[in-house]
């Protein structure tokens, strides 16, 4: 298989200067990310008419709202007057007007694409205006419409015919096959043989660009319509895509110097081949799923020349991948050798396929219409799609609550696409994230746990069968209970799993194994943020929503919250709106992503948010710009506040923080003046030892300036895991609380309780989890049931908590890989991923969503609540589920904020899913929280708190051993530990190792090159990393990525937690670092921190 | 206003010698240098060029009641006719001279020369004027309100091309007071030379007219755009502009391709955006231009015709004259101006024997083929026959082919479009492979006339429905050549690859 780069395009970028004119205004907004995009397309006009109209289609009357097209006009009237659809709808309704490359959905994200109005297969005849494209014509008063002139059917259909002519149409062996909106616009219109031919030279033909591990790009396919450049640019605001070229030579290309999609700055979030209508830009993973089924008959061997992927390592492959030599780049090493001289085989061994494909494919173009070849294809593709596997589901990576239509077949997953019907994505509509769209591949990885796994006497594991896995799961746990006391088992909840599999685990501990000590991996994340707003307003949870509130404010004080990387579609919508003119300030120790989009930017010293919380709360209440009504009407402890913030000055605040008192200043009077305001946080201000003071600083600012209980405001806790709302907390997985937040000390609850559970919740409060460990230090907690966790890798000082997992005396794991946890178990149950199950997420504006599964499980792995279930049985509890929803009912009928929920009302409704407080049956369930006038605050006396704030030093502070502060947090590619993204190769190829960011003078003061390995070291321990020089920290200031077993940061990480929550400081830890360069020791590179690895030597 | 930042049109009692040639022609900069140096009463003008290739520089020399007329030339002819006008004998006897008052503000015909062809409504103020003499243009509201509202835009560049400029105006938001005026001048095709022509020697006149719009308008900017090679002509106006304070006005040079110079594009360009396409329309720039401002493109055709409908009150379906660039087969290049009643034959008379005419191509790059030389140049008779309204007629010699000429001008239309839109990107193409079956025995015609028709009734932008024109009118005028080409004969002989 040949590798060659395209032909380069002189004409892309004229060297000489844009001579743009320098003094005219620019009234239209932009970010300073977003001034610097080259989409190379034009600035059109709004669309749509200036005002309300009354129009004519063909002779029928129709009113149009402002904005309206002629398309709209003609979508308005009925079915037997006109009728205008793109893609597969255009066939089903038999449309006389096929619109090709209009974007035809409804919402906010695909307003921002089109209309581009390139094809012209609209066109309508007009009285006023002759003939004009229906998709962008406004629809203006008075416009008298005709689509079925003779002129207008014949311009349609020669359009049609003249992009058939550019398109090499290769439908049976294209990866469009089947959902080709091309396709769809020839066959409704009943095209026989194009006038103009299709585009069939071979020596014309674009090499296939294959480089990126999730896109294939097949230009020989692209209409141009240019959708995949707008979903780049305006929705995802990235910026990547770009259009490039005149006349014939124009083509999608990339606003880098790149040539290839590898080597673009591409983030794969997928949205071009979501919205792409050929199949141009496809989703590898679901490539060739409804094409002829016949070997070596791809769309890669049809176009003949590609330019090859370079695959990286995963740890399906290896322990510690991608690992090595500092000089060469990652991929490295003997695995990724053998992979490619593997794929140079592989294209040899092909060569033979693709002649015989040729030769076929010639054949067939010389001897059959395309007309045959449609049917063909079609046939085709009806049938393989027949044989998918699809279902609307919800993500189940971070808790913005995508939902997408998943794709499987055979068991596995294959792909992503968007939800037919808008209202059933409510938070994301068509928009996706890299793990989204294509992160699901490690529910396919041949190191998924089959069997149930019993560690022998030798230390190893063996397969045994489900009864007896149980029993001995269960006869381990009563053992321990009656030798140390029932509370001497633990249980962890997953906040990765659905509603109804973590009810069903804290039922477990506390009805079936009657344990107080159940809790789950929200206590590392935003158990500060539930501690904060419940003692201030009421529920711990985010008040407002996502598109509606998030994405219409005013103006945003984002602080730490790597929103771009960890919450990547709801950071979209933050930065679509500050684009179109709000205002953002970000306050963050890091110029992380969101920051680049800001109005202001303050970099500050990690550990000392509270003290410029209350410096902005100072300097709003000294220039009496607080909303004094609010606050007299529906709060109380105000004076409280003024007198703690009355030390804060900013140039107090100065001298400990180092934020300019001007700046800090600016950025009060910024949020003060905002109509509306949204505060968004995430763990950088969570994980501190004063994690809880630092969110009620946050509350007390919200409330101060009353931006609080209306559209547009409110606080934001951007939630981290698919489901850490509601299986890490509505569903009582927490010590301190039954489902729905209910006390375990009020005895009409228990009593509800008892009677549905057959017994009493245990009253007293818990172990939280950094409790538990200590407890096993102790030798007082004895056996553990860990249900989707990772604490080998997730907890602070992981050599800590490695030691007391060694000394359990029983630790069962229920997962799906065998983790570095599960290296420790002594039984490991085999459970189902995302894709695989059916249940509820609830996602981080509190909206409960559906879950289906597209895939089943593998070998003999079962779903959660199907093993949490059997063993309840085991041990003498006759629970009888016979699917999710059945539990779902038990949780309605038990929680009062979930008592309105079941299945059927989930689909029911305006918009798919139920937002929580939803108190019954007729509830609609709650938007947003609070009301700025009525107040409603979550008390009897319906009034917010005011609980002033105190700071005080984080729990190390940096000296001359240890010289500089590491904070750790995530990446956009990786999740959680990383076990299903580390196994992912296209989420690797972005991000393939751990490594630490150094400020470049740090780096020179310590002569660190960028690459080079480098030994972190801190009072608990050291990892080698690779070293990026950037100035995305401040000086003194390092992050390490918390997803990697091999430069595992947790090995630094110290065990200081909040007081009130127990969250643990993973934000400040204070280390040295040493540059290794060549000294790298191979073997300490390929060893991984956590973990033996040897789930990949097998 | 315009007065105080442009020099006024002077002339001196004691005589003027005006020395005309196009900016950056050394040889009058030489001429101007001596001319300066010997001259004592008798005032020197630099001024633009007459609209004659190969004709210059010339020099005028204008007394009380005559001027004379010298082509290019020497030092010495120089210094000889400003020592004989300073002592009063007159210029010496030259061949071409004529009567009239020395204070006239246009050039008067002299006959014998190659000036005396044509209207002169506008050409006459070529290598006459000061360029930098603004026009006398009354109160804007008058002008808005006033006969030019009538006068239709000129040119590819023009957003109100062919159609009265008031209805443009009409389609202004009201009460607009971010607009901008942009004098679009920056045709880059070789044969779009009218526009520069005008900018290189009546400037001011265009430009006052322009700032004048600004004040009807309430526009804060103005904004003239050169072809994209002319940076000495923009240093140039930048310089003779400076001061100006009632509107920021730049010059700045265009981009250097063909298609990003139509109106919906040149917004683009003006905002900085390194790739140029046309926007999508309606609504046009008036509404949504730079920047999302209102803005007004004019080129300095229309905006010369306004001045000068305006000064004269002219009316009628098409008023104004209409100025043609004159060229292909020609003896001379030049620019000739037409009233609306006068046929295209005169302009081509004055550059080519009619014997050595086989037909013209009307409309520029993508005008239209006729062989009818009695066509009067006003935009109805222009569109009935099928021809284009852009100021230019390309003479051809009976030996030229017109499907060959076609062929060539929808093969540019598929090479020089922005690549936006599907009739505009692909319809070029194929309809340049449909003239190239003509030469393999393929004669296509209804094939043709639906391609085109589609593209002329369906592109984004204008550039799509211009190409379409050559084609058309070739295939209506010649017919049988097109047959013949089909059978393997080139009758004109002009097809090397058709014996």
């Amino acid at each position: 298989m040949s590798t060659t780069t395209p032909p380069s395009d002189e004409s892309i970028v004229s060297e000489k200067v844009v001579p743009r004119v320098p003094t005219l205004d620019d009234p239209q907004p932009t970010t300073p990310v977003t001034a610097t995009f080259a989409p190379g397309t034009a600035a059109d006009p709004p669309v749509g008419a200036e005002t309300a109209a009354t129009v004519t289609v063909n002779g029928t009357a129709v009113q149009v709202p402002a904005g309206a097209t002629v398309i709209d006009a003609i979508e308005m009237v009925d079915d037997t007057v006109a009728t205008v659809a793109s893609g597969t709808e255009a066939v089903e309704a038999e449309a006389t007007i096929p619109a090709l490359c209009h974007y035809d959905r409804e919402g906010d994200g695909s307003d921002q694409i089109g209309p581009r109005s390139e094809c012209r297969t609209c066109m309508v005849e007009t009285q006023e205006a002759g003939m004009v494209p229906a998709c962008s014509y406004p629809a203006t008063d008075g416009l008298t419409i005709e689509t079925e002139t003779p002129e207008a059917a014949e311009a349609r259909s020669v359009n049609l015919d003249l992009v058939l002519s550019n398109h090499n149409l290769r439908c049976t062996t294209c990866n469009g096959n089947g959902r080709c909106e091309l396709q769809s616009a020839a066959v409704g219109e009943g095209v026989d043989h194009p006038r103009y031919g299709v585009f069939g030279e071979r020596d014309l033909y674009e090499p296939i660009d294959d480089t990126s591990s999730f896109i294939q790009i097949d230009r020989n396919k692209c209409i141009l319509c240019t959708r995949c450049v707008d979903a780049c640019n305006d929705v995802q605001v990235e910026g990547v895509l770009r259009i490039e070229g005149y006349g014939s030579d124009t083509r999608i290309g990339f606003q880098s110097d790149a040539e290839t999609m590898a080597a673009s700055n591409c983030v794969s979030c997928g949205h071009c081949s979501t919205v792409c209508p050929t199949g141009a830009l496809t989703e590898k993973g679901i490539g060739g799923a409804t094409t002829l089924p016949l070997p070596g008959f791809t769309q890669r061997n049809s176009v003949g020349r590609v330019i090859e992927h370079e695959a990286v390592e995963t740890i399906d492959e290896t322990a510690a991948p991608n690992r090595g030599d500092p000089d060469v780049p990652a991929p490295t090493g003997v695995a990724a050798y053998i992979q490619r001289a593997r794929e140079r085989a592989g294209a040899l061994a092909e060569e033979a396929v693709i002649g015989g494909e040729h030769l076929a494919e010639n054949i067939a173009v010389a001897a059959v219409p395309e007309k045959y070849l449609f049917d063909i294809a079609s046939t085709v593709s009806d049938q393989r799609l027949a044989r998918i596997d699809r279902a609307e589901t919800t993500c189940g990576f971070c808790a913005v609550g995508c939902r997408f239509e998943m794709w499987g077949k055979d068991g596995d997953s294959l792909g992503v696409v968007p939800v037919d019907d808008p209202t059933k994505a409510p938070a994301n509509n068509f928009s996706t994230c890299v793990k989204g769209k294509f992160g699901h591949e490690f529910a396919n990885s041949p190191r998924r746990v089959t069997e149930p796994l019993v560690r022998t006497p030798d230390g190893d594991f063996e397969p045994v069968g489900w009864d007896e896995a149980l029993d001995l799961v269960a006869r381990r746990l009563r053992e321990v209970q009656e030798q140390h006391g029932v509370d001497a088992v633990g249980c962890l909840a997953s906040s990765k799993g659905t509603n109804e599999e973590a009810y069903l685990v804290q039922k477990f501990a506390r009805a079936v194994l009657g344990t107080k000590n159940i809790d789950n991996c929200a206590r590392l994340c935003h158990s500060s943020t539930v501690a904060a707003l419940k003692r201030t307003v009421g529920f711990g949870a985010m008040t407002n929503r996502i598109n509606e509130d998030i994405g219409t404010a005013d103006a945003y004080l984002i602080t730490g919250s790597n929103t771009t990387e960890s919450h990547p579609v709801l950071a979209t919508r933050i930065k679509q709106n500050v684009r179109d003119g709000a205002t953002l300030i970000v306050f963050d120790p890091r110029k992380v992503g969101i920051a680049e989009h800001a109005d202001q930017f303050i970099q500050t010293r990690p550990g000392y948010d509270v003290m410029w919380l209350n410096g902005l709360m100072h300097h709003i209440i000294a220039e009496d710009m607080h909303d004094k009504a609010f606050i007299e009407r529906n709060t109380t402890g105000f004076e409280e506040l003024r007198e703690k913030v009355a030390a804060f000055s900013p140039e107090r605040v100065e001298e400990v923080t180092g934020i300019p008192a001007d700046e800090l200043r600016q950025a009060a009077e910024t949020l003060a003046a905002a109509e509306t305001v949204v505060f968004g946080w995430a763990m950088g201000m969570t994980q501190q030892s004063h994690g809880t003071e630092n969110l009620l600083a946050m509350a007390d600012l919200c409330l101060l300036l009353g931006q609080i209980g209306k559209p547009g405001a409110g606080m934001s806790p951007f939630r981290g895991q698919n489901n850490v709302q509601g299986g890490g907390g509505d569903m009582g997985t927490l010590p301190n609380v039954l489902p729905g937040y209910q006390p375990l000390d009020d005895p009409e609850v228990t009593a509800k309780f008892e009677r549905v559970w057959g017994a009493a919740p245990p009253s007293e409060e818990g172990l939280k989890v950094p409790e538990m460990f200590k407890e096993i230090h102790a030798g007082n907690m004895r056996g553990m049931y860990i249900v989707g966790e990772n604490p080998a890798l997730s907890e602070p000082d992981i050599s800590h908590a490695a030691t007391a997992l060694e000394q359990l005396e029983f630790l069962v794991v229920q997962d799906i890989f065998i983790t570095e946890t599960a290296e420790y178990a002594d039984v490991i149950l085999p459970a189902a991923t995302s894709p695989e199950k059916h249940g509820t997420f609830t996602n981080t504006e509190r909206r409960i969503q559906r879950v289906r599964a597209s895939a089943s499980p593998p070998g003999r792995a079962r779903q959660d609540w199907e093993i949490t279930s059997a063993l309840a049985r085991r041990l003498g509890h006759d629970w009888q589920y016979d699917h999710p929803s059945e539990i779902m009912d038990e949780i309605a009928s038990l929680t009062p904020i979930y008592g309105g929920v079941s299945y059927e009302r989930l689909e029911e409704g305006d918009q798919h899913g139920l937002q929580w407080p939803c108190w019954d049956a007729e509830h609609p369930g709650t938007p947003y929280l609070y009301d700025y006038d009525e107040g409603e605050f979550n008390f009897p006396d319906g009034k917010a708190r005011f609980v002033p704030a105190d700071g005080g030093h984080p729990g190390e502070i940096a000296d001359e051993a240890y010289p500089y502060t590491l904070t750790s947090g995530r990446v956009l590619y990786h999740w959680h530990t990383g076990q299903i993204t580390r196994r992912v190769e296209g989420l690797m190829s972005h991000v393939g190792e751990s490594f630490v960011e150094i400020h470049p003078e740090t780096a020179e003061e310590l002569s660190i090159a960028d690459g080079e390995y480098v030994r972190v070291r801190s009072r608990r321990g050291a990892i080698v990393v690779r070293a990026t020089v950037t100035d995305r920290v401040g000086p003194a200031t390092l992050f390490i990525p918390m997803h990697f077993a091999a430069g595992a940061v947790n090995k630094l990480t110290q065990e200081t937690y909040d007081p009130t929550s127990g969250i643990p400081e993973y934000k400040i830890t204070s280390v040295e670092v040493e540059p290794l360069g060549p000294d790298a020791d191979p073997n300490e590179l390929r060893t991984p921190d956590v973990g033996s690895g040897t789930a990949a030597d097998d | 206003m315009v007065g105080r930042l442009i020099c006024l049109h002077m002339t001196s009692e004691a005589g003027t010698i005006r020395i005309a040639a196009g900016w950056g022609s050394r040889d009058a900069e030489r001429l101007v240098a001596a001319a300066e140096e010997d001259a004592g009463a008798v005032r020197v003008l630099r001024t633009g060029p007459v609209g004659v290739a190969g004709w210059e520089p010339v020099l005028f020399a204008t007394t009380a009641e005559r001027t004379s007329v010298y082509p290019a030339p020497s030092i010495a002819t120089v210094s000889e006719v400003i020592a004989a006008v300073e002592e009063g004998d007159g210029p010496p006897g030259p061949p071409h001279s004529v009567s009239h008052p020395g204070t006239a503000t246009r050039r008067p015909a002299v006959s014998g020369t190659p000036l005396d062809a044509g209207e002169d409504r506008i050409v006459g103020y070529a290598g006459w004027v000061n360029p930098m003499a603004a026009t006398d243009i009354p109160s804007s509201l008058d002008l808005f309100a006033g006969a030019a509202r009538s006068v239709r835009g000129r040119g590819w560049g023009d957003a109100a091309e062919d159609i009265p400029v008031g209805e443009v105006w009409d389609r202004l938001p009201p009460d607009t007071t971010d607009g901008i005026v942009v004098v679009n001048a920056a045709d880059p095709h070789r044969l779009a030379q009218v526009d520069r022509f005008l900018m290189e020697t009546q400037p001011g006149r265009i430009i006052g007219t322009a700032v004048a719009l600004c004040d009807a308008l309430d526009a804060a900017d103005l904004v003239v755009v050169l072809p994209g090679d002319a940076d000495q002509l923009a240093a140039r106006l930048t310089e003779g502009m400076t001061g100006a304070a009632s509107v920021s006005a730049q010059v700045i040079c265009g981009p250097e391709l063909f298609h990003a110079t139509e109106p919906a594009a040149l917004v683009e360009y003006l905002e900085g955006n390194d790739r140029i396409e046309p926007r999508r329309s309606p609504p046009g720039p008036e509404r949504f231009g730079v920047f999302g401002r209102p803005t007004l493109i004019h080129t300095p055709r229309t905006l010369a015709q306004i001045a000068a409908v305006d000064e004269e009150g002219q009316v009628g379906d098409d008023p104004g004259t209409r100025l043609f660039h004159v060229c292909g087969d020609v003896r001379v290049e030049r620019t000739i101006e037409l009233a609306p009643s006068q046929p295209i034959g005169m302009a081509v008379a004055a550059a080519a024997d009619r014997d050595e005419v086989g037909m013209v191509i009307v409309g520029g790059v993508f005008g239209g083929f006729t062989t009818d030389l009695d066509l009067p140049a006003n935009v109805s008779a222009l569109q009935a026959a099928g021809v284009g309204t852009d100021g230019v007629i390309e003479v051809c010699a009976p030996h030229r082919c017109p499907v060959r000429i076609a062929g060539d001008r929808i093969s540019y239309a598929a090479e020089s479009n922005s690549g936006r839109c599907v009739p505009g990107r692909e319809g070029t193409v194929q309809l340049t492979e449909l003239l190239r079956s003509v030469y393999s025995g393929d004669l296509d015609a209804a094939g043709i006339e639906e391609l085109a028709r589609v593209m002329r009734h369906s592109s984004n932008c204008r550039l799509a429905a211009a190409a379409t024109r050559p084609v058309t009118t070739a295939l209506a005028q010649f017919r049988s050549a097109f047959e013949a080409h089909a059978a393997g004969e080139c009758p004109t002989g002009g097809c090397p690859q058709l014996s």
